[in-house]
């Protein structure tokens, strides 16, 4: 694979489309935005069929080989149609995360369930500034007792926290951070669904009180892999977003008849357009490209990932706001879609770390000093 | 210790990935050898020389090209070329770009990547025989005549005339913006052979001996207070009978045709010397001590984020042509991203240099469109040059605006203006 797809991909792709276009409807959509879970059982169960869950994980892991551009793909597929499901959750976060951090398959049977469609997980590690919290901006702390840990403290935004039968929480210990994994049910673990910008992405509160956890090994620098991979995975799903917005808006601009002229006959609108294709098409071979350094274990993933969340951020909100504002009126409803991709859009950008955090980790990496 | 993003790949010396080098490194340790042998042992760029010995220096560079096949290497080697692969041009432009060596001098830039294309494409034999070896040796300078005080963006009013009387084109009219007309033996131009018919029907692409009585060439200043536009007058100026390229009134499809050549090299062109531009910018920003201020480097890090992006794109435009698949709007792209990146980055190239900025000095930027590579000694002026220079690339060759229009009529299908009638107002 290139940056160009093989056909097979193109392939792969298609069909991903038509099964997501043919399964995920705005009504279904909007009843789980409705939802405090956002789980659409028959949904999840088709990707288990479809063996989604399994993308982006190496073959001696059980997964289906090093398939992160597939999982791209899926992804940037996903992200087309909204769907809102705890796969982000479960299969980038969580699962790329014990990818990272049991190279040698310690983490076999966990990631087993996961690709199972079993299990579903999640992952919380708080950013803020130029990339993580310091040990300081975390909530949770982690006591240990006769070689185990118990987890305390809350954790206000669990991206499908309420849901996730596993998950993994960066907490406190007596050296520093440390990650650690919690499995439910667990009664004195308790989730609360918050109110969120993105209702199609759904976050918890979870609440921690003296709670068994397993410690996992990860040093700083797996940290920041995990989060690289995780940047990687939201900017194909925010490139999808972002075509489709681009989608949106045309077909309107070709059908909606002002001054007698459909109103994308007028250059105002066409640039608007192009301008949101252009961006589009930049942030693409960037995203691409970082899909392809995510496929090898190891590779330095610092700069691409960076690359690909600023400029595929930097698009979707674009095209989102654009469409908003192409459909005039009738795009500032409640029941017109365009809100719905505008606030993915937003909270895609904010999540993971803003464009403005990642340009101050990107300097750091430019000689600068 | 973070990686050096600007470098961050296995090899610091290229932007291509392992399959786009594949099968090049014969020729590259060619290459290699030739920049040894035959930079000076001392060179750091163009940049570095003044003028008028820049100038000298260049054309004895350029004939050096020529003289061991280091220029047009992709042309068939029965029109002067060397028959190698877009690979290996494209290994060329990149060794090249890493020894800060300039691959040709300005005035061969549109003959080389625009005439030669076309003339392959559509050329006769004969012409392909004539013109193109002399194109490769440097000895034709070839400048193109679109633009008319009457026709920018909408090209195909161009109004100068060619009439065919005892066997030769005569012609009548006037071009303008014409880059190194003043410096050039031919043009290649669209004139008006046929006013009967629709204005896109009646356009002849032509090539004209510039040196002749019935032309003139006067000089027009740009914001830089540079000589490289001029006006072409023609008052009963004459080219052969067998000048034309392609059909008599077929002028509109060879010049679209010539638009459509996706020229991948150029585009990876542009992102090896905005790569290095931006190297030089960020070591400019540390020696003053402005990356000490968090929005210069959030927007030197936006800077870098955007050169990727014209990297990768060009990088997936060269695999696809390499891979045999028609172009897309790919240049169109390219273009908006490219020149509009660059006028950002000369902003906060002047914001980064503060009050120098205002009392420029040094030397003149090396290039109209580029300031001078990496590693040179620091020149405001090279900088304010280039700042006003950038604005003429959102205007040349298909303004931003037209470009805007291009994507968003012929990729995304949006329906074209109907001009207004009477009873609309």
């Amino acid at each position: 694979m290139s940056l160009v797809l093989s056909s097979e991909h193109e392939d792969f792709q298609q069909s991903v489309r038509s099964f997501l276009e043919r399964n995920v409807t705005e009504d279904k959509t909007r009843q789980l935005v409705d939802s405090d879970d956002g789980l659409d059982e028959a949904l999840w169960n088709s990707f288990t069929d479809l063996e989604l869950h399994a993308l982006g994980v190496p073959e001696e892991m059980g997964g289906a080989g090093g398939s992160w551009v597939e999982l791209g793909l899926v992804l940037e597929e996903m992200g087309a149609v909204l769907v809102c499901s705890p796969f982000f959750a479960s299969t980038v976060l969580a699962a790329q995360a014990l990818r990272e951090l049991g190279p040698n398959n310690e983490y076999r049977g966990w990631m087993d369930r996961i690709r199972q469609g079993e299990l579903t997980a999640t992952l919380s590690l708080p950013t803020s500034g130029n990339g993580y919290g310091g040990v300081t901006d975390l909530n949770l702390t982690a006591e240990e007792a006769d070689g185990s840990f118990r987890l305390s403290g809350t954790d206000a935004q669990i991206i499908d926290g309420a849901t996730a039968g596993l998950t993994i929480v960066a907490a406190r210990t007596g050296e520093g951070r440390g990650l650690f994994a919690v499995e439910r049910p667990e009664p004195e673990a308790r989730a609360t669904p918050r109110s969120t910008l993105d209702p199609t992405r759904k976050v918890a509160s979870v609440s921690f009180s003296d709670v068994p956890a397993v410690r996992l090994e990860a040093d700083d620098a797996r940290y920041e892999r995990i989060l690289d991979l995780a940047r990687i995975g939201l900017a194909a799903e925010q490139l999808g977003g972002a075509r489709r917005c681009l989608q949106l808006a045309v077909e309107y601009a070709k059908d909606r008849t002002q001054h007698g002229q459909p109103i994308g006959s007028f250059q105002a609108i066409k640039h608007r357009c192009a301008d949101s294709y252009v961006a589009i098409e930049a942030a693409r071979p960037a995203v691409y490209h970082a899909l392809l350094v995510a496929a090898e274990l190891d590779a330095p993933l610092e700069a691409a990932a960076s690359v690909a969340k600023i400029l595929a951020s930097q698009a979707f909100t674009r095209a989102a706001a654009s469409s908003v504002q192409i459909h005039g009126g009738i795009g500032y409803t409640w029941e017109h879609p365009a809100h719905l991709y505008l606030r993915r859009g937003k909270s895609s950008e904010i999540l993971l770390g803003t464009p403005a955090n990642l340009q101050e980790r990107l300097s750091s990496c430019l000689p600068m000093r | 210790m973070p990686t050096n993003a600007l470098t961050d790949t296995s090899d610091p010396q290229t932007i291509l990935p392992p399959a786009l080098r594949e099968g090049t490194e014969p020729f590259r340790s060619k290459v290699r050898a030739f920049l040894a042998e035959h930079l000076p042992p001392d060179w750091v760029s163009l940049g570095t020389l003044e003028e008028p010995r820049r100038k000298e220096w260049l054309e004895e560079w350029r004939k050096k090209l020529a003289d061991h096949g280091m220029i047009c290497v992709a042309w068939p080697a029965e029109y002067g070329g060397q028959g190698r692969s877009l690979a290996e041009h494209i290994a060329l432009l990149e060794e090249f770009a890493n020894a800060a060596a300039p691959t040709m001098r300005i005035v061969d830039t549109l003959a080389i990547y625009l005439l030669g294309p076309t003339l392959l494409a559509m050329g006769t034999e004969e012409q392909k025989r004539r013109i193109l070896p002399r194109i490769v040796s440097g000895e034709d300078r070839w400048c193109q005549g679109y633009s008319e005080p009457g026709a920018g963006s909408d090209l195909a009013a161009v109004n100068t005339s060619a009439t065919l009387k005892d066997g030769q084109w005569v012609i009548n009219g006037q071009k303008i913006w014409t880059t190194c007309a003043h410096e050039a033996d031919w043009m290649f131009a669209l004139v008006r052979t046929d006013r009967s018919v629709s204005k896109y029907k009646g356009l002849t692409f032509l090539l004209i001996p510039m040196a002749q009585p019935g032309i003139e060439v006067r000089p027009i200043l740009d914001m830089n207070r540079h000589h490289d536009l001029n006006e072409v007058f023609f008052s009963d100026a004459v080219s052969d009978r067998s000048n034309v390229l392609g059909e008599v009134n077929g002028g509109w499809a060879a010049a679209n045709a010539l638009l459509g050549y996706e020229r991948n090299d150029a585009a990876i062109r542009d992102a090896l010397n905005l790569r290095n531009e931006l190297g030089r910018l960020i070591e400019v920003a540390r020696n003053n001590g402005a990356a000490e201020d968090a929005t210069i480097r959030a927007r030197l890090a936006q800077a870098y984020v955007d050169v990727q992006a014209i990297t990768h794109g060009a990088v997936r435009a060269l695999s696809a042509a390499l891979q045999g698949k028609p172009p897309g709007p790919e240049s169109s792209v390219h273009k908006l991203l490219w020149t509009e990146y660059h006028q950002r980055v000369t902003t906060l190239a002047l914001d980064i240099l503060g009050s120098d900025a205002l009392t420029p000095d040094g030397r003149s930027s090396a290039t109209y469109i580029n300031t001078d590579a990496l590693d040179a000694p620091y020149s405001s002026r090279s900088w304010v040059e280039t700042y006003f220079a950038a604005r003429a690339g959102t205007i040349y060759a298909g303004t931003s605006e037209i470009q805007r229009n291009i994507i968003a009529e012929r990729v995304l299908g949006l329906p074209r203006l109907r001009p207004a009638t009477p009873k609309d107002s």
